[in-house]
């Protein structure tokens, strides 16, 4: 040891806890107050002769615990409620018993957290790279059967000849002064270096690598099933419970989709021309949902006025112009005929687009063709 | 630190006057209140008899379990109140007395006793089988037997040892405390089944008895905790127990009146939830006829109120603290027994002058047991081998 080593404080070994108290005792009484104690065991009952406060730890976990159900209640609230409506059996949005036990689950966890946290940087004092009383050479015993008092070099009464004096009570096996250890020095040399670094780098992807090799080629069973490997019917999956090997079956002969409503002119152009009617109001709203369905299956062929230079353009065949003479003398009926029947390479959309709808963007077409082929009156 | 005995009392600690006073008293309002509901509304007074006897019986059988629960875990802090534990124990003999106008009165208050109902009814004659009257007198029995078995040996050994100081009865009753944790687990749950739930045959719910059980625990450690602190606040218990036991028994008591809200609560929930019209008819009676508010006020008096007053560490250390949230404890445990009963009676509303004797017969039975019980056996098991260490207990 050539550098000059400085004093971190002294240390006294006891035979048992009585004497350990009576020490204690005693140098309170020569006016020591940065004292403590080192036990192989906790001394139940020692705060109160080394008259330490309770440990505000309760706090850290009561404001962990306040603020976990701020969170939770709130995050619930957003999400269920606001965010992404959830009707649950027609329970109200913000059903707050239904959120008690995430709620109480967050709480727990962040009271727990912040305990474990709070311990080590509040009670601890972590991180430290060492103690004093390490190179001590009482610390075999008071890690076996002895029991040690130690006063602080940052007492005011601290002199290292006068507690040693003082300190030297009947009942004292022995006095040591403990030296500060340069031990953050370890720290900085050997744990911050780049080999030991890049050596834990390696062992994370050596670890997570062997995992996942033995994951997945190794055959190694889940330690749990996942929920969504469950023995049931899956819809379009292949099911051996039914002979056809169909999951969902087969409809039963006969059956109608919901809403259907079987066309009558299919094969009857000039029929739909003259009885059909378009039973939509002519309003706002229609209008706009009849632009928004538009947009969405006409406009990429017929183009966003219907003049057949949609986006799909050169790429698909070309669609016939919307704007022209014939389609503005057709009734709606027709129209509708060939939105529901389809015409040449154009399919039918009765599947796609819902009657209603259809109807709309008849009104939207009608609205799109008077923009370019106004008459004469609607000029002002 | 003092480790010897010298300054306990070997013999009972004779009970000021005005504590017989107080009983006699509280127990003349009761029996005064008592006639005319009896008189007035037969079935409601038989309702309110149950929800005295369950009151009467949970304090009983939670004292035994806590002395049972002491031996099991061999706890020492808590051998300076086994006594108190022991003394409230004796509530569980005169429930039997009590449980006698209850089983002549069934008939008014149980609609699976009445055969005819029985026989037309679909649900009820499926659970036949269980409720009928001798299987459930032949249960009330069964449980007795256990719980007078136990409370018999535990006090008999203990009331012994202040003699002898003999250590081996100390092991007898450690060996025999685990069994009667078990026993206690089921009698009470069933208990609870049969008294409570049977009252809304109709209605199952698989934590009513657990929570009944629970309910037991809380009411037997709300009375004796009461009692530890009346009497360290009149200097009848020695100097030496200190805070530190007393902030054990406020723990338990927090960390058990917090268990109990959880059991309610998981039941309340799943029902809520699920809202299925058989297991809704249960809370649907305390949503209406004015039980909504009492029902709404269970939240803040069963929860809200001890919880709090409870939560920090020296609260739990405070004598006057513990004395005020063990009385308002004990209500709640009585409030929650009355609003499980009352609602169960058709077209009964909360709190009548027809309920009023309830409470006061029942403290009034209360303070007459513990008289009795004190009179017989110093205050604390005076020559347990554990006591000196329960005395010197430190956290």
């Amino acid at each position: 040891m050539s550098e000059p080593r400085e004093i971190a404080g002294a240390v006294a070994l006891y035979n048992t806890p009585d004497d350990l108290v009576v020490g204690v005792a005693a140098a309170r009484d020569l006016g020591f107050t940065h004292i403590d104690v080192v036990s192989p065991y906790p001394l139940h009952g020692i705060d109160t002769v080394l008259d330490k406060k309770p440990s505000r730890l309760g706090y850290v976990a009561l404001a962990a615990g306040v603020i976990g159900v701020t969170i939770a209640k709130s995050a619930q609230w957003w999400m269920s409620g606001v965010d992404y409506p959830l009707n649950v059996g027609g329970k109200p949005l913000f059903s707050w018993p239904a959120f008690i036990p995430v709620t109480f689950e967050i709480m727990v966890l962040c009271a727990s957290i912040a305990t474990v946290i709070g311990m080590i940087a509040f009670v601890n004092k972590l991180p430290q790279y060492g103690n004093s009383l390490l190179g001590s050479t009482f610390m075999r015993d008071l890690t076996s059967d002895k029991f040690g008092l130690v006063v602080d070099a940052a007492d005011p009464k601290f002199q290292d000849t006068t507690v040693t004096l003082a300190l030297s009570g009947p009942n004292v096996l022995g006095v040591e002064l403990l030296y500060k250890t340069p031990t953050d020095r370890f720290f900085r040399e050997q744990v911050m270096s780049v080999p030991f670094l890049l050596l834990l780098v390696a062992v994370a992807f050596a670890s997570a690598t062997a995992t996942r090799v033995v994951w997945r080629y190794g055959g190694a069973v889940p330690p749990f099933t996942l929920m969504k490997h469950q023995q049931k019917l899956v819809p379009q999956n292949p099911s051996s419970l039914f002979a056809d090997g169909l999951g969902m079956g087969q409809p039963v002969e006969g059956t109608v989709a919901r809403e259907l409503m079987p066309y009558r002119f299919a094969n009857d152009p000039a029929g739909a021309e003259t009885s059909l009617v378009n039973p939509m109001p002519l309003t706002q709203a229609t209008l706009l949902r009849g632009e928004v369905r538009f947009n969405v299956f006409c406009q990429p062929c017929h183009g966003p006025r219907g003049e057949g230079n949609g986006s799909l353009t050169a790429k698909f065949p070309k669609a016939p112009s919307l704007q022209s003479k014939k389609v503005r003398e057709w009734s709606d009926g027709r129209i509708y005929h060939v939105l529901t029947a389809g015409q040449n390479v154009m399919p039918s959309y009765a599947a796609q687009i819902s009657r209603d709808d259809r109807w709309m963007i008849i009104h939207h077409l009608r609205a799109v063709q008077r923009s370019l082929n106004a008459p004469e009156r609607d000029v002002p | 630190m003092t480790t010897g005995l010298d300054d306990i009392r070997h013999e009972p600690t004779p009970m000021p006057p005005s504590l017989r006073r107080k009983a006699i008293t509280t127990g003349i309002i009761g029996i005064v209140l008592l006639i005319p509901a009896a008189l007035f509304d037969f079935t409601r007074f038989l309702a309110n008899w149950l929800v005295l006897f369950a009151f009467v019986l949970s304090v009983g059988v939670g004292s035994l379990f806590l002395v049972g629960l002491e031996y099991t875990v061999r706890a020492r802090w808590s051998v300076p109140f086994r006594r108190i534990w022991e003394n409230m124990a004796a509530l569980i003999p005169l429930s039997v007395i009590l449980a006698v106008p209850l089983i002549l009165g069934m008939h008014s208050l149980y609609e699976w006793t009445h055969a005819d109902v029985v026989a037309g009814d679909h649900v009820l004659a499926n659970k036949a089988a269980y409720l009928n009257i001798p299987f459930f007198l032949a249960r009330l029995a069964v449980y007795f037997a256990v719980w007078l078995a136990f409370y018999r040996l535990f006090i008999r050994t203990s009331l012994k040892q202040d003699g002898t100081g003999d250590e081996d009865l100390t092991r007898l009753s450690i060996r025999v405390a685990p069994a009667f944790l078990i026993l206690f687990a089921f009698t009470v749950t069933f208990a609870g089944i049969d008294l409570l739930m049977s009252l809304t045959p109709h209605w199952v719910s698989t934590m009513f008895g657990p929570a009944f059980a629970i309910n037991a625990v809380v009411a037997g450690l709300a009375a004796t905790v009461l009692v530890a602190v009346l009497l360290k606040m009149n200097g009848m218990l020695p100097e030496r127990l200190r805070q530190d036991n007393f902030y054990n028994l406020g723990a338990l008591l927090f960390a058990m009146n917090t268990f109990w809200c959880y059991m309610a609560f998981s039941q309340f929930m799943l029902i809520w939830y699920s809202n299925l019209p058989l297991e809704m008819t249960w809370y649907r009676a305390r949503y209406e006829n004015g039980w909504f508010i009492v029902s709404l006020s269970m939240i803040v008096v069963q929860f809200a109120v001890p919880f709090i007053a409870l939560l920090s560490r020296s609260a739990k250390m405070n004598l006057e603290r513990l004395r005020w949230v063990a009385i308002w404890v004990l209500v709640a445990r009585f409030l929650d027994l009355y609003w499980i009963v009352l609602p169960s009676v058709p077209d009964a509303t909360p709190f009548s002058w027809k309920d009023l004797w309830v409470p006061f017969v029942a403290v009034s039975i209360g303070i007459f047991v513990w008289i009795r019980r004190s009179s017989r056996a110093p205050l604390i098991p005076v020559r347990d081998p554990r006591l000196p260490a329960g005395l010197n207990f430190h956290l």
